[in-house]
């Protein structure tokens, strides 16, 4: 099977350079200014880059037993932010991803890679569209028109978020609402086309961080999301007796999260440690705990960001490797069955205090690993640069 | 019945933290660029997908839900 392994772009590579020569430079100048907090609504140009690897093993034993799951996928993200007046603020964000799967050329015959972007056209495109408002009483709003599309789903949603900050400061209360409306094309792994399913998703998000004392402070978070309509993943292959079958889940989706983060800072550094809980109606319940530090460098013109974190999942109740004979419900799909997971990463950031054509530069550079129990591994590598 | 329980144990720790009011003035710690929960908007986009699209769960520190992709 072709192995379509990611190339690092030239560009990359170029700016990889750039931000290595930086921190090579950057101890030889002068001391300057720390990085200065950024405001919300301030204008903002700024560029990711995501270069993604996923390895099922050698003998594809990882994650699924029946998949080839090794893939690369390689995004981009532009973002683009426009101050109006004090108050107002209008930002626009592309995303362009390409997918190449070491699954690629089944996936021509079968429809089946991780991520719906089936045969010739394996990319993703999509843009978001927002209106931001913030006020000097400490209200916050803003609203989000996204659309999505790939060879087989389009997606529309909106996202409506306020918040109020109280007390000086001391409490920030927020909200928001999401809606998407998909439409997913129900090609099956075994080529077959049926009619085009729709699936409707509707996610509430409410936050509350709340200082504790002039050197920490707390986010608690709760998210709710009711999905609808077609929920599996079309072209994923049950194993039910001698012959492969279709995914077959349920037709709605509730999910909840709890989250708890704590942030505390030192004389120069800080560190944030946090605990999550999910469950939904699926059966699948997960814990993550979650820890970083950052370091701040160089008059705070370099900052490193370590993280940790450890994931445990318990299984759809429909989950299962094989069957002996079709079932109403059932799912091998590995992301839906029981695994922890524990990852690490770092991330560079550098702030260019010179201004360069008139703006402010920073530059990131980040790699994560997670390592899956169910022998499903992916690294990931990023980049950035954003002036302001 | 154990999930109103964790509530309740996180709404304890929230009450109980000795939470107290922090001044305009004295807040030059917890603004700095280090101490916000949310990174940089697009760094936590890419990071958060990621984990949206290989695990069951989501939303997890991310407030997402899932929909929007041909994931899930």
């Amino acid at each position: 099977m072709l192995l379509i392994r990611a190339r690092l772009p030239v560009r990359f590579a170029h700016r990889l350079c750039l931000f290595l020569l930086c921190l090579v430079v950057m101890p030889l100048t002068p001391a300057l200014s720390a990085e200065p907090s950024a405001d919300e609504l301030d204008n903002l140009f700024a560029v990711r880059g995501i270069v993604y690897e996923q390895n099922d093993g050698a003998d594809d034993s990882g994650g699924n037993p029946y998949i080839d799951e090794d893939a690369s996928v390689q995004e981009g993200i532009v973002l683009l932010r426009k101050r109006v007046n004090d108050s107002h603020a209008v930002q626009a964000k592309f995303t362009g991803v390409i997918v190449t799967a070491a699954s690629w050329d089944n996936a021509r015959l079968k429809a089946e890679t991780i991520s719906g972007a089936t045969t010739q056209d394996h990319g993703r495109l999509g843009w978001d569209l927002g209106w931001l408002y913030k006020n000097s009483q400490g209200f916050s709003g803003s609203i989000h028109a996204t659309y999505g599309t790939e060879y087989t789903y389009r997606t529309e949603g909106v996202n409506i978020a306020v918040g109020q900050v109280f007390d000086e400061g001391s409490t920030a209360l927020g909200f928001k609402l999401t809606a998407y409306d998909d439409r997913v094309r129900n090609i099956r792994f075994d080529g077959q086309e049926l009619e085009q399913e729709t699936r409707e998703t509707y996610t509430t998000d409410l936050s509350l961080i709340q200082s504790i004392n002039t050197y920490s402070h707390i986010n608690l978070s709760w998210t709710h999301t009711e999905q609808d309509g077609f929920l599996a993943t079309s072209y994923n292959a049950v194993q039910a007796g001698d012959a492969f079958d279709y995914e077959r889940v349920p037709q709605s989706r509730s999910r909840d999260t709890l989250s708890l983060r704590y942030k505390h800072a030192l004389a120069r550094d800080s560190y944030q440690l946090g605990y999550g809980r999910y469950w939904d109606s699926w059966g699948i319940g997960s814990d993550v705990f979650e820890g970083r530090y950052y370091f701040n460098l160089y008059s705070g013109r370099l900052s490193v960001q370590t993280s940790a974190r450890y994931y445990k999942q318990a299984a759809a109740d429909f989950y299962g490797i094989d069957f002996e004979q079709p079932q109403l419900l059932q799912t091998s799909d590995s992301d839906l069955g029981r695994f922890t997971g524990t990852s690490a990463g770092v991330l560079f950031a550098f702030y260019n205090p010179r201004r360069m054509l008139g703006f402010l530069h920073t530059y990131e550079l980040g790699f994560n690993y997670y390592q899956r129990g169910d022998g499903l591994d992916l690294y990931w590598l990023t980049f950035g640069w954003s002036f302001r | 019945m154990r999930y109103a329980g964790a509530c309740m144990v996180l709404c304890m720790l929230y009450t109980t933290s000795g939470c107290t009011s922090v001044r305009f003035n004295e807040r030059a710690q917890l603004s700095r660029s280090d101490m916000q929960f949310d990174a940089p908007a697009l760094s936590s986009d890419l990071k958060n997908q990621v984990y949206q699209a290989r695990e069951g769960a989501s939303g997890v520190f991310s407030g997402g839900g899932g929909g929007g992709c041909g994931c899930y």
